[in-house]
């Protein structure tokens, strides 16, 4: 498959000369409407009303998915590097259609540009992006170019990444960066009482929602603020020029927490609020922000370990090796793929009989805002086997 | 004897932390327990984040984690303090998936390499071994003793119709769901059933194999008005009206008690299990 250009695709698709063109269906409106019938006002028409540019999402490949499988790529609850290394390079080379791997990895960024690889962490070692996985693709954006220095690790909690595995020990001069940090004394909170996540949000930044929560002295330096704004961490707007989401294959109830709940919750603050009544508007809406939306440049979901049941956590019994990379520029496109595997496996395991429509309304409500392709007949989904 | 007191009240406090049991040195001897963390409602998003919401809908307290190790070897256990039996047993039953083995005493448990749980009154239970060793094993599985029998004594009682009756082949796979994130999670194909619906309580299974498999549900609702809706949702809205078992076109069935609480069965042993079911 020769995938040389976004017009190109678009033209296979049948999608018209932009995609930013793509008009919203009787189903998007539904999405749109049930959102507003919620009566949750929130600041989207800020986001949509910055200038899109050539780099906003869904990319340089909308609606394309890569998916490489390879059964060995985990054996016995281990992943083998060099195997998931090769998957990762190959999926490379079928997205862009470029002759090798450092040229497909130059399709998205340039010696010079600040990179933040954005992984999730969130359910512990069991249940986070692999470090092999992240080594990989550390040590392809290195021949692309791309010094060590100019890499840096991030989410929500700098120290769920130490947890997970993402040390300074185990990836020697990468930044680890946390919006939400302890010092060594493991304190949230400096000598004055201020949280030290203060001086890593950018409050020129914010997703704001009607709705509002208050939190405890405790769990107030996992949200670092209360009320109705949700400011954007600094480490998207200022730190990094250009993000690669790396996500886990995961379900959340029968929906699923792929690219585009990992960028949501993962790169704003005061994020409790919104997962009961905003869910699926918050997956949807803060991506359309410009620090996400013309920062993503491509997503691999971490598909070799997830899980089908029992996610977001880490609930062991439902935990399997899925053998699986998904890769593309559309987080939309890839995270409906994603949604498929994980429904197909639900049903499988007789968790689920059939897939449920409301998994996939944040989808829809995502490409309303043009952010990428959420219908499944409109997606280009090649599949590779590496076993 | 008056040493008793002190001595029992000592005691106690060494093994229930903001009431939830813990494990302690003697449960596990060589190994190092770390001092449990504790986190209250308010603070559920800072441990588990994404997952929640599912646990707040069911009704959560608190839940009191340790980490226990010995050399390489690790656990982590997770002692959840829920609003009720049926509230501990409702997560328990959505997250057992299916089990090699059971606690020994528990009468809700599910035993698996990866992981152990159980539900024990208003305590839900998850011990996971982080290795495959057999001393990590052995050591999640004396933990989990050890936190049974201070978790007190009390089970969830599932409906007598489920325990000892007609329905019992479908108990060791009865889900308990309490609102629509449970649904959503355990149930989603009943997801147009319950359209519009917030609170209800259901026992549910489904047992039995091929043309014999049944679906059956107990389904308590806040109001007769989303019986009724439920009863429209599913095809079955004469139920509301019907003296007795009202069958829809498809062979779904159901009987209305007292106007907010439904029986309903569907599937190959509905015919039969409304003969047995008034």
């Amino acid at each position: 498959m020769a995938l040389t250009s976004r017009r190109g695709f678009l033209k296979k698709a049948g999608l018209g000369t932009a995609v930013a063109a793509t008009l919203p269906t009787p189903a998007l409106s539904t999405a749109i409407r049930s959102a507003a019938d919620d009566g949750i006002a929130t600041n989207i028409a800020d986001a949509l009303a910055h200038p899109r540019t050539e780099a906003s999402m869904p990319g340089l490949y909308p609606g394309t998915v890569v998916e490489a499988y390879d059964a060995q790529a985990v054996q016995d609850g281990v992943i083998d590097e060099e195997r998931a290394t090769a998957m990762l390079a190959r999926s490379m080379r079928e997205l862009t259609g470029a002759p090798d791997v450092t040229q497909a990895w130059l399709r998205f960024v340039q010696p010079g540009d600040r990179i933040g690889l954005k992984v999730n962490p969130v359910a512990g070692k069991l249940l986070s992006t692999s470090p092999s996985l992240v080594r990989a693709v550390i040590a392809q954006l290195e021949a692309a170019g791309i010094p060590r220095d100019s890499i840096v690790l991030w989410d929500r909690r700098e120290f769920q990444l130490h947890d997970a595995g993402f040390t300074t020990e185990e990836f020697p001069g990468i930044r680890i960066r946390g919006t939400e940090c302890k010092d060594s004394e493991g304190s949230f909170r400096d000598a004055n009482g201020r949280l030290y996540s203060e001086d890593r949000i950018d409050k020129e930044w914010y997703y704001w929602a009607d709705c509002e929560d208050s939190y405890d002295e405790e769990t107030l330096p996992y949200m670092v603020n209360e009320g109705k704004h949700s400011y954007f961490s600094s480490i998207v707007t200022k730190e990094v020029d250009k993000i690669i989401n790396l996500p886990i294959l995961k379900n959340a109830g029968s929906s699923v927490t792929l690219c585009m709940k990992n960028l949501a919750y993962g790169a704003v603050t005061n994020t409790a609020r919104l997962h009961k009544p905003l869910w699926a508007e918050t997956c949807a809406q803060v991506p359309c922000f410009p620090p996400l939306r013309d920062k993503v440049v491509l997503n691999i979901v971490d598909g070799l370990i997830g899980c089908y049941h029992g996610g977001p956590g880490a609930n062991p019994q439902f935990i399997l090796p899925y053998h699986r990379l998904l890769v593309g520029s559309d987080p939309v496109a890839v995270d409906r793929i994603g949604l498929s595997i994980v429904e197909a496996m639900r049903m499988e395991k007789k968790v689920q009989d059939k897939p449920s429509p409301r998994a996939r309304g944040f989808l829809e409500l995502a490409e309303s805002y043009e952010l990428g392709v959420a219908d499944i007949n409109r997606i280009h989904h090649t599949r590779i086997d590496l076993s | 004897m008056k040493y008793l007191l002190p001595l029992f009240l000592l005691i106690h406090s060494a093994v229930a932390f903001a009431g939830g049991p813990l494990v302690i040195s003697r449960d596990l001897p060589g190994w190092t327990i770390e001092d449990p963390d504790f986190y209250n409602a308010k603070q559920l998003y800072g441990y588990i984040n994404g997952g929640a919401e599912l646990y707040l809908e069911y009704g959560f307290r608190n839940v009191t984690a340790q980490r226990c190790s010995k050399a390489d070897h690790e656990l982590q256990v997770d002692v959840y303090e829920m609003r009720s039996d049926e509230a501990a047993f409702g997560m328990f039953s959505i997250l057992r998936g299916s089990c090699t083995g059971t606690v020994p005493g528990a009468t809700w448990s599910c035993v698996r390499p990866e992981q152990i749980l159980f539900a024990r009154g208003k305590y839900l239970v998850s011990v996971v071994p982080y290795d495959r060793h057999r001393d990590t094993r052995d050591a999640a599985m004396r933990a989990a003793k050890a936190l049974l029998a201070r978790a007190g004594k009390t089970d969830f009682r599932p409906n007598e119709l489920f325990r000892t009756g007609p329905l019992s082949p479908g108990l060791q796979t009865m889900k308990y769901l309490h609102g629509p994130l449970a649904l959503q999670s355990a149930l989603a194909s009943w997801d147009d059933r319950f359209a519009g619906i917030e609170r209800f309580a259901m026992e549910y299974s489904r047992f039995g194999k091929g043309k014999k498999e049944t679906e059956a549900a107990i389904i308590r609702f806040r109001s007769r008005r989303d019986a009724e809706r439920f009863l429209r949702q599913s095809g079955v809205p004469g139920a509301l009206k019907a003296k007795g078992w009202f069958v829809g076109g498809d062979g779904t069935s159901a009987l209305v008690k007292g106007g907010k609480t439904v029986y309903f069965l569907a599937g190959g042993r509905a015919k039969n299990l409304r003969t047995r079911i008034k």
